[in-house]
């Protein structure tokens, strides 16, 4: 639910990314605040919870148009899966405007990318949000394994495993090289814009 | 205190952390005060143009303060804008101080002052914390007060009280070289107290038990627990006491990894497992011999727990223990005898029992459980760590009798 800051005349919303243990969301979000330097307000924040850490920064999406003349700050997390960070998950997942699943593409991980999804289905229920009408967007991550050898699941696998019943854009990515972090991001700001936008049934972006 | 108060309200409703996100979003220059009625006074976090820059709470000061806050889960707040003199001790961001606030108070590294989050109780196996069942009042002849650090009971002192826990929450703990050790914490309807208090040999405590919040125990009637503990059947009893001597053994383990040492293996990980506990959902007794239950982990063997005569092993049928059949593997010796004991007969038995009866099972069966994860995971922590200097001595340990309380 994104809030609407007067003093900064600032629209701020909450993009999360989301997956099983090590799937690569944190390298998503490091590469992001590496490269969009010029969107990117401050340091990043990181909290390390067990397995894997918890960030945090400002994004601010320049150029995707402003909402009734006011600017628009992406607050961009990663959440850490495990069942004892509720409170953490609460504070993150509450009033979320915005998700990317990011699935491991690893044949080995198949079953943990289906109960991660089912996790987040849960975890966002429990909010009062359903995972079919939040603005989603998928991953398909470690790509780049599959020139090593390394046993993969194909894109039409994982889109059967994943993507069959939400049918929410998907992109292959290699987030260790930056490959598809910022296709996916932006199909990601713009689908949450699009809900925004809907939300607050104001007049197009100036 | 200059100013009406501009915000006031209840934080069940609105917390620490949307105070902190609210209070930053507006700029809000002043002080919030917390208000809990677990604590004698308030607690006091200064803000200037939105940013926490210092916090009190009690003789806690800045950061410390601020992180405790965040365990205040019931009480008030009020926010006034007042103007204060003092220098600033937090520099961290907002959401730094938020998310690292949250991790601390689901990491447990914060006292929870106020009801527990309900969502958290029911999934207590990932936390060192131990719930019982709902209390059974009809066995509880007193309730005793604690106060937040008290003594409750001491470490291989002569006692054979049992308590339920009514409210609050405990701390186990081990002497050790190194000083006191945590096990784990008790929560509410966790009982205190072995099952050995009711057999002649099994009044020394094994462990400390320290108050970590103001606590309410139930004491309960040992002179019926223990008529109706003589009443039960044999088998029952074999049951009950090779439980608890799991729970103990666990117990040992998990001070051992924690300590950061390892285990020697047992010459026991390379026996052959017994064919009947691998097949059948059937429960027996150990006549002769010696037997492990072995679960393995990535190829490795962890054992987790050694049995003797009068162990009992299999499928208990009012409990699963979480091990053997389905997540462990039972291996024994050449000597291994055992009988097979009448699953139907115990379960009926074990409806017949009190409700507090019960109750203490379960309590020691949530104990069980969670110590043996607690186990594991310290000793995949001491692996991890690369302690290979820190291994005992190579000769091979033999296997224990687990049959002699």
């Amino acid at each position: 639910m994104a809030v609407f800051n007067p003093k900064k005349r600032e629209i701020e919303c909450k993009l999360v990314y989301y997956g099983p243990g090590r799937c690569g969301k944190t390298t998503n979000l490091e590469w992001i605040h590496r490269t969009f330097t010029k969107n990117v307000v401050g340091k990043m924040v990181s909290i390390n919870t067990d397995g894997d850490r918890t960030l945090f920064f400002d994004f601010l999406p320049m150029g995707l148009g402003k909402i009734r003349g006011c600017e628009i700050r992406v607050q961009l997390y990663t959440v850490p899966g495990q069942v004892k960070y509720s409170a953490t998950r609460k504070l993150v997942l509450k009033g979320v405007d915005g998700v990317v699943f990011v699935a491991d593409s690893m044949a080995v991980r198949r079953e943990k990318n289906a109960l991660s999804l089912k996790d987040l289905a849960t975890n966002l229920k429990e909010y009062g949000l359903n995972i079919f009408k939040v603005p989603l967007v998928m991953q398909f991550n470690k790509r780049d394994l599959g020139a090593e050898g390394v046993p993969l699941l194909s894109i039409e696998q994982m889109q059967r495993d994943l993507n069959r019943q939400l049918k929410v854009p998907a992109f292959p990515a290699s987030a260790l090289n930056g490959e598809g972090v910022r296709d996916t991001l932006k199909a990601a700001l713009e689908s949450t814009l699009k809900h925004l936008h809907q939300e607050m049934r104001w007049a197009q972006p100036t | 205190m200059t100013g009406q108060p501009l915000l006031s309200g209840n934080l069940s409703f609105y917390s620490l952390p949307d105070l902190l996100q609210m209070l930053g979003g507006n700029g809000a220059s002043g002080i919030l005060r917390l208000y809990s009625p677990h604590s004698p006074h308030p607690g006091l976090i200064y803000f200037q143009d939105g940013q926490p820059i210092h916090a009190l709470n009690g003789d806690k000061l800045g950061l410390e303060a601020l992180y405790s806050l965040f365990g205040w889960l019931a009480g008030e707040f009020s926010f006034n804008p007042e103007k204060f003199n003092v220098s600033r001790t937090v520099h961290h961001s907002r959401m730094q101080l938020i998310l690292d606030g949250l991790k601390m108070l689901d990491d447990g590294e914060v006292a929870v002052l106020g009801p527990p989050d309900p969502a958290r109780q029911s999934r207590n196996l990932d936390f060192n914390l131990v719930h019982g069942p709902l209390v059974d009042y009809m066995a509880v002849v007193d309730e005793e007060r604690y106060v937040a650090g008290q003594e409750i009971m001491v470490e291989g002192a002569y006692g054979s009280w049992i308590w339920v826990i009514l409210e609050g929450q405990v701390d186990l703990l081990r002497e050790t070289p190194e000083g006191p050790l945590k096990l784990l914490s008790l929560g509410e309807g966790a009982f205190i107290g072995n099952m050995t208090s009711f057999s002649i040999h099994g009044h020394i405590r094994r462990a400390s038990c320290v108050a970590a919040t103001n606590v309410v125990l139930g004491v309960l009637d040992l002179q019926r627990l223990s008529v109706e503990y003589t009443r039960m059947s044999g088998d029952m009893r074999a049951v009950a006491l090779s439980i608890d001597r799991r729970l103990k053994q666990a117990t040992d383990r998990l001070v051992t990894f924690r300590r950061d040492e390892i285990e020697p293996r047992t010459e026991a990980a390379d026996l052959p497992p017994v064919q009947a506990a691998a097949e059948d959902e059937g429960i027996y007794c150990i006549t002769e011999g010696k037997a492990a239950v072995v679960w393995r982990k990535d190829g490795q063997p962890f054992v987790l727990a050694e049995l003797g005569a009068r162990d009992v092993f299999g499928r208990i049928p009012f409990a699963d223990l979480g091990q053997e059949p389905h997540s462990a593997t039972v291996i024994g010796d050449a000597a291994l005898a055992y009988r097979p004991l009448d699953r139907d007969a115990l379960d009926a038995e074990y409806r017949g029992l009190s409700l507090t009866f019960q109750n203490f099972f379960k309590s020691m069966i949530n104990s069980l459980a969670v110590t043996t994860k607690l186990s594991v995971q310290a000793h995949a922590r001491v692996l991890h760590a690369g302690n290979d200097h820190r291994r005992k001595p190579a000769a091979l340990k033999s296997m224990q009798t687990g049959g002699i309380p």
